[in-house]
């Protein structure tokens, strides 16, 4: 019981990635850039009745399975800082095409609120 | 009891109600970038986001109030889940910051079959209360502040 109550807690703790794309086979984006890479980042987050936060995806670590408990951590500025730890990685200065979304689910008559920020870019050099 | 159910009716029609919503971020990444080839610098990254609930699709229930300077989150009959409200929102903020907007983007998300949140038991009956949302994410740049590629400094300067 308290192995599934733990397993509940870690799933809806919350998740941050970062999925990247190399692959452009040659084509270049707006104002004939070659890119480095194309970014979709995502951070999600549970909410007691959209207002207690009860975790969400760590960005400070992502991709990794790590979280933040009592933590409303799907933010924009989350977001656009590991977007640029991205940059920095990658060895990118500019960006084209920044765009975010953010995406709202309830369960339970919103009970329980899924929340999730995502961002997407092109990264050139 | 009377009173009872009126809480249930105000606390389900608070939880159901329109939200408007503006979230800001920045960085040095982001300022040190060049959105496009040797113009403007960016400065920040904006969305702005409301919804609300509608009968027979065009007639406003109750939205986010997205009216500048009001504090009350929410506007009963009026429609301000429209894309020049939100426009008209991003633009006096960019204004008031003296940046000019780039990579503009509107998601407009309708959903005409109404689902209790958490339920996934649509009515069967279209049309009938539509959920209506839109978000417009752009980002903001300083005019005039031009750098060139291959020749920035730490701080993005020339």
């Amino acid at each position: 019981m308290r192995l599934i109550a733990l397993l509940s807690v870690l799933a809806m703790a919350g998740c941050a990635t970062i999925t990247t794309a190399h692959n452009y086979h040659g084509v270049n984006v707006e104002g004939g850039e070659v890119p480095i890479e194309s970014v979709v980042i995502e951070n999600t987050g549970w909410k007691i009745f959209d207002l207690i936060p009860i975790g969400g995806g760590d960005p400070q670590r992502p991709n990794s399975c790590s979280c933040r408990l009592f933590e409303d951590t799907t933010t924009l500025q989350n977001n656009l800082d590991m977007l640029d730890k991205e940059m920095k990685s990658v060895g990118a200065t500019r960006i084209v095409n920044l765009c975010s979304r953010k995406i709202d689910e309830s369960v339970f008559i919103l009970l329980l609120t899924r929340t999730a920020c995502r961002t997407s870019a092109v990264l050139l050099k | 009891m009377k009173i009872l159910e009126l809480s249930i009716v105000v606390l389900f029609a608070i939880m159901l109600g329109g939200c408007y919503s503006m979230d800001v971020g920045t960085n040095t990444a982001l300022q040190n970038s060049e959105l496009v080839e040797g113009v403007d610098k960016p400065i920040e990254h904006v969305l702005i986001s409301n919804y609300g609930w509608y009968l027979f699709n065009c007639i406003p229930l109750v939205c986010g109030n997205a009216t500048p300077g009001e504090s009350f989150p929410w506007k009963f009959f009026t429609d301000h889940v429209n894309p020049i409200l939100l426009h008209d929102r991003m633009m006096t903020y960019a204004n008031s910051k003296n940046a000019n907007v780039k990579n503009i983007m509107f998601t407009r998300d309708e959903k005409v079959f109404f689902e209790v949140p958490g339920t996934e038991i649509p009515c069967p009956i279209p049309f009938l209360v539509c959920y209506h949302e839109i978000q417009l994410s752009g980002v903001l740049v300083k005019p005039g502040e031009t750098v060139k590629s291959g020749v920035k400094g730490k701080d993005g300067s020339k």
